[in-house]
């Protein structure tokens, strides 16, 4: 099958049911393409050939015939596709600045909440995408050349007690399976919203940068932040700005004079979701 | 270095800026490097892509103390940001 995800047609090949049920339920707004027709990525995901298959059974990602990551165990298959498509597109869309970062739309207007350890950055994204905020991308702010940023929709991926801070908060939110004992914890996906998934060729104008912090019990505080600090931690967090050169550092320095910059600590989603809502009002 | 040795910025069409009142971001496309400048550094760095300057210069010019601009012409220099003007 190819599917269309964002700007970015993928092939997938694989005969496996555990990730053909969750591609069915999670990609199920996406469009598919004919299968014979160009992909920007080709992965395939296959169970190799090994004695463990019998009693350990296990499962490789692949793209363009060569295998990429350890072998993982078969039934987390679909963390391992979503962990290779992410590892795909960081490696090769270059005519992107890639933000390492959660962007989601109101108004036509972008919010771009970078990726920190400890920031709470899926967490946030699922509420505020459940919230009346749209979906861009949990994981890469795609800058293109005009400064505009294009979405990527894909399922969201949470973390441990996350699963269930987002079951609570946000009762309608479709999840699936859950993955105990990944790399990362237990993971489970948020599906995208159907408006995030229908209007993923709208692009969106940069407005915020937002670095956001959880702080259990916290109050919530939305402080400005000098260009420069926004601008190098937005630099360094991106996965190709060094690659881009001197195109990277005039896309950045663009982001920077469009958008307003601050530091976000936050204790409480519902505080955040007030937050947000009022600085796009 | 001797006080009156002349530099200059490497190649001012290689070097990028973005510049706020008080602190300014310098992209030197020669070394893929990214630098955060305060406004004495940014002030010297421009006065050095206008033509060559020696630390005796620039101190007058800045109205810096010039053992302060030699260590900052020194730091430039191991930067890759500025050359001899010979």
């Amino acid at each position: 099958m190819v599917l269309g995800v964002g700007p970015f047609q993928v092939r997938i090949r694989a005969r496996i049911a555990a990730l053909t049920g969750f591609l069915s339920r999670m990609y199920r707004d996406f469009p598919l393409h004919p299968p014979d027709g160009f992909a920007d990525i080709r992965v395939r995901l296959y169970r190799p050939r090994s004695w463990r298959r019998y009693f350990q059974p296990q499962v490789c990602f692949e793209r363009d015939g060569k295998r990429i990551f350890h072998p993982f165990p078969l039934s987390h298959a679909p963390p391992l596709f979503e962990w290779g498509l992410n590892w795909c597109i960081a490696t090769r869309a270059h005519q992107y600045l890639m933000l390492h970062a959660a962007v989601l739309e109101r108004g036509g207007r972008a919010l771009i909440l970078p990726a920190t350890p400890g920031s709470g950055k899926s967490t946030l994204c699922a509420a505020l995408m459940h919230r009346g905020w749209r979906l861009l991308s949990d994981e890469f702010g795609l800058v293109r050349e005009d400064g505009r940023l294009d979405p990527l929709p894909r399922p969201i991926p949470l973390k441990n007690e996350s699963i269930g801070v987002i079951r609570a908060f946000a009762p309608e939110a479709e999840l699936g399976p859950e993955f105990p004992k990944t790399r990362k914890g237990t993971v489970a996906h948020v599906k995208p919203t159907g408006a995030s998934v229908r209007r993923m060729e709208e692009s969106a104008v940069p407005a915020w940068i937002v670095f956001p912090r959880f702080q259990r019990d916290a109050r919530a505080v939305l402080e400005p932040v000098p260009a420069s600090y926004a601008f190098l931690r937005l630099a360094y967090n991106a996965f190709n700005y060094e690659v881009l050169g001197a195109e990277g550092f005039r896309r950045v320095g663009r982001l920077i004079r469009r958008c307003r910059h601050f530091n976000f600590s936050y204790g409480r989603l519902e505080d955040a979701i007030e937050i947000f809502d009022s600085l796009a009002s | 270095m001797p006080r009156s040795a002349r530099w200059r910025l490497i190649d001012a069409e290689r070097i990028l800026w973005e510049r706020w009142p008080d602190e300014c971001i310098v992209y030197n496309d020669l070394s893929g490097q990214t630098h955060l400048l305060n406004v004495s550094a940014a002030a010297a760095l421009e006065l050095l892509g206008a033509g060559g300057e020696s630390a005796e210069t620039l101190g007058e010019k800045l109205n810096v103390d010039s053992a302060e601009i030699e260590r900052l012409l020194q730091e430039f220099d191991q930067l890759g940001l500025i050359e001899p003007d010979e």
